[in-house]
């Protein structure tokens, strides 16, 4: 790192530094906590059943579209690699059952639920 | 006769047969396995076993009456961890039959076979290879270079039991109580145990690095650089050496190599462990914001900040105090801090801010587990998650992106969850979140007083009465108090004003009871914590300051004993303070599946759907009003049919603290860290 670099951190450390350095002043953590204007919970009441297991799916489902980058509908062992998804890579064999050579999201939730998923 | 010791006739008949001991070996492995010595007493037998489950059975009461003597040591689990010239022990097991019900071993191939051959009833075979060790030399009982004689003595009586140490102490000891020397040469000398490493050097770093903790903290680039000290720590009777190492390591987007961050981290491992098998275990508490401050000197580190919670009284700062209810006899642990606490920071383009949104902070925490896990050769290691408040809501999406990304999760341990932030009344304070899941937790409080009427003779059972009051009634009454206003019937409010001490005027004035209400008016004049209710002090007490006196009693020790540890004992020293908690809460993006509050449940679904064998452990405490824990129960439910395992805690929301649950805690932790592992990464 350049002295130049130093002394920026230097200069933005300074505050936090000296408020560190009166240890009895260290704040005391209120985990959890949101500021005031986000106190508010949401209008509904938390997802159950089959509304909550649409939401664990649409989870994977984000996962299996942001590596399906051609939107084919479909993931080869590569592209689920290349695209983060390597839970499918890993798996692939076994979740491309009929030997495609690529698998479809509902491939994937068939060897998820085999596999002991409750979905 | 059964009677006599199996090995000397063997020994002295095949003396002659084995050839001399092989030249010392070349280059071995460190050892991989600790001898553990037991002891009976009603029998007066000694056990030993290289075999971590035996060993588990034996130190968790499955097996009866043994106990560690505290005398153990190390050999190899396998042939191919050990030097070329070790050889396998074999055990064999006196019948009961033949009055015996004792063990014997050898690493001798040809006094094995003399057993099976001379005492086939009697002894029965039950292993060639309980673990490998080398042998000494079959005239003169010495022992190859670098190793240490483990001599053998025999009871010489009728139920034929041996001893095996490497303490000529113990030996001289037993011999004056009557059992005899056994073994070559006049030493007594029957196998030779590696010596323990010899303390590699220890490797201080002095960082130049100034971190910043702002939200524009942003480190132009930066290097991966630990100190690494060796120390060792006796847990349950067994010295365990460990390498600590505490620095920075760079974090890299998945799948594009970018730097985001420099993560500061200290980890635990355990000397002389096949990685294969033993667990790592990351750990970090929350905020956000928050350093691992308080998981690192107060929880299963090897050492702890000995609080004596909930007493507030004890002189302070208090002391550091070897921690004997370390995890470090079964996981190698790693404490972790979020970007922008800590001595954590962002790499340029980034900033810290980049990092202090619900997501954007778990994939960053994704990458540095994946970077830790390629830096240290843990790919195979069973992984688990332990994370603190804010740090449950971190661990949820955390596993999903780990699972996601290929990287199996073994465990996850949420230490006083907040999962949904919609549901804890205490953080939202809508006047529409109903605050019945709080109720148990009052009463767990009250009762604490001696407040409860009638005072509970029991109190689980008075426990079980108020979370059945809270679903059953004071549920369904808020439900009905936030749409019309009423209130219920008279004999309701005075149940619930039976069970938890608060006045009859509190309930008709606050009927949907928030803990902020309850802290400052269950006892006149007082404010009672939020952390930990049990600590309490007078309004302008200096304790009162931050409206929880929990918190405020034990800050100052954690600030002040992390900066010189780090300095002192870990060699690592840095110019700036280490930050144990940033500004990161008030910028904070805490918007979640386009919600502006983290409702994590189905992220932990989903980590689970990915891997159905993820064991997961919710630890809560019953006088915790930050996270109260019948909420998370109610929280957890939603995830129907999940193997959650759910436990509750004499204490607050740092349940370690209290010296009573501390012990209670490790034990289910460990035994989640040694659940037997079902396949893990294909």
């Amino acid at each position: 790192m350049s002295r130049k670099r130093n002394l920026l951190a230097l200069l933005l450390a300074l505050p936090v530094a000296a408020a560190a350095a009166e240890f009895t002043a260290n704040p005391a953590p209120r985990d959890p906590w949101v500021p005031p204007e986000l106190r508010k919970a949401l209008p509904v009441p938390p997802s159950r059943g089959e509304s909550f297991d649409e939401q664990v799916r649409q989870k994977l489902r984000a996962s299996f579209e942001a590596a399906d980058v051609d939107h084919a509908g479909a993931l080869t062992r590569e592209q689920a690699r290349r695209g983060g998804f390597g839970f499918v890579a890993n798996n692939f064999d076994r979740i491309d059952v009929d030997r495609k050579g690529s698998v479809t999201f509902e491939d994937l939730l068939r060897y998820l639920r085999a596999n002991g998923a409750a979905l | 006769m059964a009677s006599a010791s199996p090995r000397r006739r063997a020994l002295a008949r095949a003396a002659a047969l084995l050839p001399v001991a092989l030249a010392a070996s070349a280059l071995a492995a460190p050892p991989n396995a600790t001898v553990v010595e037991y002891y009976r007493a009603d029998v007066d037998h000694y056990f030993m076993t290289a075999s971590p489950q035996e060993q588990a059975a034996l130190d968790d009461g499955v097996l009866k009456g043994w106990t560690r003597t505290g005398q153990t040591f190390l050999a190899w689990t396998d042939a191919a961890h050990a030097p070329a010239d070790a050889q396998p022990v074999c055990r064999y097991y006196g019948r009961p039959e033949a009055g015996l019900d004792s063990h014997f071993y050898s690493a001798f191939t040809d006094e094995c076979d003399e057993v099976a051959a001379k005492f086939p009833l009697a002894w029965q075979f039950e292993s060639a290879a309980v673990f490998y060790i080398q042998v000494p030399d079959r005239t003169s009982g010495a022992c190859p270079g670098a190793t240490m004689p483990v001599y053998r003595v025999f009871d010489n009586r009728r139920d034929a039991n041996h001893r095996y140490t490497t303490s000529t102490a113990l030996r001289v000891t037993m011999q004056a109580n009557g059992w005899i020397l056994e073994g070559i040469g006049p030493g007594g000398v029957v196998m030779c145990a590696p010596q323990p490493a010899t303390a590699a050097a220890d490797v201080a770093l002095t960082d130049p690095t100034f971190y910043s903790a702002g939200p524009t903290g942003s480190l132009a680039s930066a290097i991966d650089a630990a100190a690494v000290t060796h120390h060792a720590i006796t847990l349950g009777g067994t010295i365990i050496p460990y390498t600590a190492t505490a620095g920075h390591l760079t974090a890299r987007g998945l799948g594009t190599g970018v730097p985001e961050a420099s993560f500061f981290y200290v980890a635990y491992t355990a000397d002389g462990q096949d990685p294969g098998t033993r667990p790592v275990t990351f750990f970090y508490n929350g905020g956000p914001g928050s350093a691992s401050v308080w998981l690192h000197l107060g929880s299963f580190g090897p050492k702890r900040i000995a609080t004596g919670g909930p007493n507030a009284s004890l002189p302070q700062p208090y002391p550091l105090v070897d921690n004997a209810e370390s995890l470090l006899d079964t996981s190698d642990l790693v404490f972790v801090d979020a970007v922008g606490a800590g001595l954590s920071e962002a790499i340029a383009p980034f900033s810290n801010q980049s990092f202090w949104s619900v997501d954007a902070d778990a994939a960053v925490f994704r990458d540095f587990v994946f970077a830790y896990v390629a830096a240290n050769g843990r790919e195979s290691s069973p992984k688990f998650l332990f994370g603190e408040s804010y740090g449950t809501t971190r661990s949820a999406v955390l596993a999903r992106l780990l699972e996601t990304a290929g990287m199996t999760i073994d465990g996850v341990v949420l230490q006083s969850s907040v999962l949904d932030y919609n549901s804890n009344c205490g953080v939202v304070s809508s006047p529409s979140i109903s605050c019945a899941g709080y109720f148990p937790t009052y009463a767990s409080v009250g009762a604490h007083y001696g407040l409860a009427r009638p005072v509970p003779s029991d109190i689980a059972t008075f426990r079980r009465s108020a979370e059945t009051l809270a679903i059953g009634t004071y549920a369904p009454a808020i439900t009905e108090f936030l749409q019309s206003f009423a209130l219920p019937a008279p004999a309701v409010l005075n149940t619930l004003v039976d069970d938890t001490g608060m006045t009859l005027d509190q309930w008709q004035s606050h009927f949907n009871l928030d803990p902020g209400t309850f802290q400052n008016h269950l006892i006149p004049g007082i404010v009672i914590g939020r952390y930990d209710a049990r600590v309490s002090a007078p309004f302008g007490d200096p304790l009162a300051r931050d409206d929880d006196p929990s918190s405020t009693v034990i800050t100052p020790s954690f600030a002040q004993a992390i900066q010189s540890y780090l300095t002192t004992t870990l060699k690592y020293s840095f110019p700036t303070f280490y930050v144990t908690l940033g500004n990161a809460i008030n910028f904070w993006d805490f918007s979640h599946d386009g919600h502006p509050l983290p409702d994590v449940v189905p992220d932990l679904a989903a980590a689970l759907a990915l891997n159905p064998q993820m064991k997961v452990l919710s630890l809560n405490g019953f006088h915790d009003l930050a996270t109260p824990y019948y909420q998370t129960a109610l929280d957890l439910t939603r995830m129907a049919g999940a193997p959650i395992e759910f436990r509750t805690f004499e204490g607050g929301h740092m349940t370690y603290l209290d010296d009573g649950s501390r012990p209670l805690e490790k034990a289910d932790v460990r035994a989640l860290l040694r659940t037997p592992l079902t396949g893990g990464a294909p």
